[in-house]
């Protein structure tokens, strides 16, 4: 409530008004601010988006006759490779293909929304307890650990995974010498929800905990003392201000998530059950299947077309999400 | 390029294509392009005849004046900062005798897929193209991007005749032959061990333990030979696990590597001829055979004995760390003859109380996987294909070149030992590169003091007596079932390796698996392959 | 209550004195704060442990043995082996650091920059650049169209650029930063400056950069740990090992292990994965890549944790 108070809209009505000089002006200033972004954003992500087109293409080199207008190989070939329209796509829909499509897709969107909102909650209140903790020293170095995680390869988790869970790993051995049957963590379907979960929570919460805990700190104490004084406890703080001030941030992550939600972390769904097939069913998602569908050698423009529809898709998601919440709370709106 | 000129134009197409309406956009940007482009059609490769004349006569005057670079793409571990010495000392000994230079870019195994097949496929300058059967070869020339090597009517004529005689005069001829696509060759195969039978590593001390002799090795035919010796084994080491496997077939009955792109345990052909020579040329699943029902159920049987590693199904599983260390008794690789591989693994182990030797699961016969098992191929749109030619042909002619490809600069990373081997002093050059295998010529090589000195003639005449299998030559087009086979090869990941392991139960997962296969549309595939091997027969024979 | 009575109060400038006694939370609940947080942090180190354990463990232990948490027998060897590599491991050292600080230094102020006007309604084009940043999470030309734009048009490839500058702007942290000003900048501040006759470039430097400090610092703390756990730049870009990154040693010896083990019935034996660097040896590369950067992260906490408040930089 307090978060869009603390930015009432009072340029809104002089916005509708006539442009005058002064808007002119900062127009141009605001213009030269977003061009070192808008040059790199030109360079790097619209100079490559052409490429696209090959998801409707056989893409084939070929080198440009010496009197051709480009003489670059790669924008020849793209724009002389024959259009196949949406040939490029049918293994995608392919009958056998569907069937376990269907069930990758639901994990993925499963495990996703399963992290979104358990990494939500654990994120804000490690935000929340790092702030209040009294000893900001003690506070620090918690976090400090917290974030660790996040520089650990997941190529190196797999092998800590397989550390522990391998039928003669740590916690094998240690069941064994006090007499209890191994744990066949590869071969059990039920546990790898939680491995993935705690994973991830274990490399993530840090560092998403970060935002909010920037965001807290941006607050104005002067609420929480004027809010104390009131006698509001620290719950009712919570309510009433802090968490207020993370709903614009919250619901922008989440908006972006949402967007992401039949993509994956492939690197950890990939890697951490080493390839075991009989979690296959719970362990795969959609960006792993299409790996393991693209992986002998095919026609380039197949993974084209799988990353475009993956793009499609959240293209489409992000905005309906963002039209429901600007229905709801415009100001909260992406645009 | 004219720079300028293109990013100006480059604009223009982004700038159309860059916002909301991308697939509208592109329509018009493509069409726009003068059709007068059309007659390159370069990549059709063999055919390509004269229209892409233009480029060359501003290029032909200056070959005289100034030495050709050649970009050497390798594959192997990552660069090394030796690099330029090595490039240093080659270009010195090279530039007088082919007015040429070399760079080497060395791409890790992992990384090559998104960097060197990515930048042949942007059109980088590359000359030089490390490729395998195994490793890119049909997709890539299928895709046009290698040049035709002994086209007539190519380009530059015919590159291998005119510019590779060494080359020629040095190789197998099976090697040629075996390398070809529809009689093209689109790569110049390494001069190496032509025949590799599969089979199987043994651990000696081990072996030693339980009265296992290499009399016994050469007796053992089949699994249920082995079977008495894997039980002794164990009783001597039971906290141990014998065999020691990732799913490598050892008595293998089929082809290895039929046809690319396609497992070799899902359409294949019989790999020995019957008692008069003859192949038999009927192509099956083996999968779905009771060859795979039994050979699964040895191997689970093998597996609840507690013989095979509990852990083998994974792919985080690494037997080499099993092998180094010796601890295993038997191991399935594919092997060179003469205790070659065994010396070789001993070699890299590190161990040096390792000791190892081979049993034989498979006859001599020549296939087309090994005939190709290490190429150089130059991209088709490389400007120095004549020099690139002539360097290939100087690693198949001169070992001095060779030694420096292999092993460094002497004086510098090696020096000749008395015996004429090679006593390395320091190995981040020669550990950079996959080694030997990947060098022009084995037999003009020298070799190290680790290693038996007659070793690269062994190597090369090991297949003086193997027969060529009658698929030597074969190779499969993906395209026309690309589709069918992204769904069989998601089918396959994982559970193959663990039935070939005894990971998972046979009886509950074999069935589902060649089921899912054929929903996969698997059968598809196999008459593509039985149409395309006919059709390559049928051309044969004419 | 609320905050309605919070931009009043926010205009005028703020003592830096904290009234602790009352906002701190009670001793008892602190108390099992702590305990909580000791436990979490223990639960967060253990996998780490196993990674440094592994690393000075015997290799001839680890396979006789497996992992276990005590190792019978300790060694160095592979940190020996790993630092008598030398100039490697110094070069990609020297090159990760010098890329990772100017990367960061150019993606800050370009995302502040960027984020800046889509923050304020008075922007005309608001909604085009705002989408324009938008379209780039989500679509791209693929991998091939990349690499040419980066090695053929742009040309940075086997420079110490190629290491950040393609990671130095981040869309996603333009729409987090517009949102953090939004959130955390009150609008009055910075009409006040206006009608002082404050330029936008003045009231962005002066007024609002200060003001949105923690947010500016997790970008620059995203963006340093984003360059420095980069490695696809680098796999892409560099063919050169003197140009190598830290992240991209460790990654391509990792992916080549796991690559060459998953293929290896693909590969036809022709590579002894038996040659590539053992487990013990890869654990030891993983614990020398955190190196540095878990320094880096102190640093910039201070400007999340509590250290300052808003009022503090107003006074």
């Amino acid at each position: 409530m307090s978060a869009e108070a603390t930015s009432p809209s009072t340029v809104i009505s002089p916005k509708k008004s006539r442009w005058n000089r002064d808007k002119i002006y900062s127009n141009l200033s605001y213009l030269t601010m977003v061009l070192p972004g808008a040059i790199w954003l030109f360079l790097f992500a619209y100079l490559p988006m052409p490429g696209i087109i090959m998801a409707f293409k056989t893409y084939k080199l070929a080198r440009p006759p010496a009197d051709y207008w480009i003489q670059n190989k790669f924008i020849y070939s793209l724009i002389n490779s024959p259009w196949v329209g949406l040939d490029n796509f049918k293994y995608l829909i392919l009958p056998s293909n569907l069937s376990t499509t269907l069930m990758y897709i639901r994990n993925t969107v499963l495990y996703n929304l399963l992290f979104m909102v358990v990494g939500l909650i654990f994120s804000v209140a490690l935000a929340v307890i790092i702030y209040e903790l009294t000893n900001q020293f003690l506070a620090k170095l918690y976090h400090s650990i917290f974030f660790l995680p996040f520089f650990v390869s997941w190529i190196v988790v797999a092998y800590v995974v397989y550390a522990l869970a391998n039928s003669t790993g740590i916690i094998n051995s240690s069941l064994a010498s006090i007499g209890i049957a191994p744990l066949e963590v590869y071969k059990e379907k039920a546990y790898w929800p939680f491995i993935f979960l705690l994973a991830n929570l274990w490399k993530y919460t840090g560092n998403g905990s970060i935002i909010y805990l920037a965001t807290i700190t941006g607050v104005d104490r002067e609420l929480y003392e004027a809010a104390a004084m009131d006698g509001a406890g620290k719950w009712k703080q919570f309510t009433h201000i802090t968490f207020p001030h993370l709903v614009p941030v919250i619901v922008l992550l989440q908006i972006l998530a949402v967007g992401r939600i039949f993509g994956s972390d492939f690197d950890m769904f990939y890697t951490l059950p080493g390839g075991a097939a009989l979690v296959k069913d719970v362990t795969y998602t959609l960006d792993v299947f299409v790996y393991n569908m693209l992986r002998s050698n095919l026609p380039l423009g197949y993974p084209a077309a799988a990353s475009f529809v993956q793009s499609v898709i959240g293209f489409i998601l992000i905005l309906v999400t963002n039209y429901i919440v600007r229905k709801t709370r415009p100001e909260l709106a992406l645009f | 390029m004219s720079k300028d000129l293109s990013r100006r134009e480059f604009l223009r197409i982004a700038g159309v294509t860059g916002l909301g309406g991308v697939l509208a956009a592109c329509a018009p940007a493509a069409t726009e392009a003068p059709k007068a482009a059309e007659p390159t059609k370069a990549p059709e490769a063999t055919k390509a005849p004269e229209p892409t004349k233009a480029p060359e006569p501003t290029k032909e005057p200056e070959k005289p004046k100034e030495a050709a670079v050649l970009d050497y793409y390798w594959v192997g571990n990552a660069d090394t900062d030796q690099r330029p010495l090595v490039e240093e000392a080659i270009n010195s000994y090279i530039e007088p005798l082919i007015n040429t230079k070399v760079i080497f870019h060395i791409v890790g195994w992992g990384d090559w897929a998104s960097k060197a097949v990515t930048g042949i496929q942007a059109g980088e300058k590359m000359d030089i193209f490390f490729t395998a059967d195994w490793w890119h070869y049909m997709q890539l020339a299928t895709e046009g991007l290698f040049r035709p090597l002994n086209d007539d009517n190519g380009e530059y004529g015919n590159l291998l005749e005119k510019y590779g005689s060494g080359i020629l005069s040095s190789l197998n001829p099976a090697f040629i032959t075996g390398t070809q696509i529809d009689g093209v060759n689109y790569a110049v195969p390494t001069n190496k061990e032509l025949c590799v039978p599969e089979g199987f590593i043994y651990n000696v001390s081990w072996a030693e333990e339980i009265g296992f002799t290499a009399n016994d090795a050469a007796n053992i035919k089949s699994f249920a030979d082995m079977e008495p010796w894997l039980e002794k084994a164990k009783a001597a080491y039971p906290d141990e696990y014998p065999y020691l496997t990732d799913g490598r077939v050892g008595f293998m009955p089929w082809v290895p590597g039929f046809a690319s792109g396609v497992g070799e345990l899902l359409v294949n052909m019989k790999f020995a001829p019957d008692a008069n020579g003859v192949f038999d040329e009927t192509i099956v699943s083996p999968i779905d055979t009771d060859w795979a029902k039994e050979h699964t159920a040895v191997m689970r049987r093998w597996y609840e004995k507690g013989w095979i590693h509990p852990d083998s199904g994974l792919d985080t599983f690494n037997t080499s760390e099993y092998m180094n260390a010796g601890k295993f008794f038997i191991l399935p690789q594919p092997l060179k003859g003469n205790n070659i591989k065994a010396q070789e693994l001993v070699n890299s182990s590190g161990n040096a109380d390792l000791k190892m030797a081979e049993i034989y699961g498979q006859p001599k016969v020549n296939i087309t996987v090994h005939s190709g098992g290490s190429m150089l191929a130059i991209p088709m749109l490389s400007e120095f294909p004549v020099q690139a030619m002539q360097y290939i042909n100087l690693m198949h002619t001169d070992s001095k070149l060779i030694n420096m490809m292999l092993f460094g600069v002497e004086g510098v990373h090696w020096e000749f030992e008395a015996d004429g081997r090679v006593n390395l002093i320091n190995s981040a050059w020669y550990g950079a590169h996959p080694g030997a295998w990947t060098l022009g010529n084995t037999a003009i090589q020298a070799v190290t003091n680790k290693e038996d000195p007659n070793k690269n003639k062994m190597l090369q005449e090991y297949a003086n007596d193997a027969v060529n299998h009658a698929s030597l030559g074969f190779r499969f087009r993906t395209e026309p079932v690309a589709a069918e086979l992204t769904a069989v090869g998601a089918a396959g990941s994982g559970v193959q390796k663990g039935l070939f392991t005894g990971y998972v139960d046979p009886a509950v997962e074999l069935p589902k698996y060649v089921e899912s296969l054929k929903a996969a549309g698997l059968d598809a595939v196999k008459a593509e392959i039985e149409k395309q091997y006919a059709a390559w027969k049928a051309a044969k024979k004419a | 209550m609320d905050a309605k009575a919070a931009p009043q109060k926010l205009a005028r400038p703020t003592s830096h004195k904290r009234n602790r006694d009352m906002l701190a939370i009670s001793p008892t609940t602190d108390v099992l704060l702590n305990i909580l947080m000791i436990a979490c942090c223990l639960l967060t180190l253990f996998p780490l442990y196993v990674v440094i354990i592994s690393s000075i463990t015997s290799e001839s232990a680890l396979t006789a043995n497996g992992y276990r948490l005590w190792p019978e027998e300790f060694s160095t060897l592979a940190y020996t082996f790993l630092f008598a590599q030398g100039s490697i491991v110094v070069t990609a050292y020297k090159n990760t650091i010098l890329s990772t600080l100017a990367g960061t230094a150019i993606s800050v102020l370009m995302v502040a920059f960027y984020a800046y006007p889509l923050s304020r309604d008075n922007f005309k084009f608001r909604g085009f650049f705002t989408f324009y940043a938008f379209f780039t999470m989500l679509f791209g030309g693929g991998l091939v169209a990349y690499y040419m734009v980066t090695r053929q048009i742009l040309q940075i490839q086997n420079t110490l650029w190629a290491l950040f500058l393609p990671s130095a702007f981040s869309p996603f942290w333009v729409i987090v930063m517009r949102t953090f000003y939004k959130a955390n900048v009150p609008n009055e501040i910075i009409e006040s400056a206006r009608i002082d006759g404050a330029g936008e470039w003045r009231v962005l430097f002066e007024i609002v950069m200060p003001l949105a400090i923690p947010g500016l610092a997790t970008v620059a703390l995203f963006s340093a740990i984003g360059i420095w756990n980069n490695f696809f730049n680098c796999l892409l870009l560099v063919d050169e090992a003197k140009y190598y990154s830290l992240q991209f040693t460790i990654y391509t010896t990792l992916n080549n292990i796991r690559f060459l083990l998953e293929n290896a019935d693909k590969m036809q034996g022709v590579v002894n994965v038996g040659d590539l660097p053992s487990q013990t040896f890869r654990m030891a590369m993983a614990v020398v890549t955190v190196g540095p950067i878990i320094f880096a992260y102190p640093f910039f906490q201070r400007y999340f944790i509590r250290g300052l408040t808003i009022g503090a930089i107003k006074g």
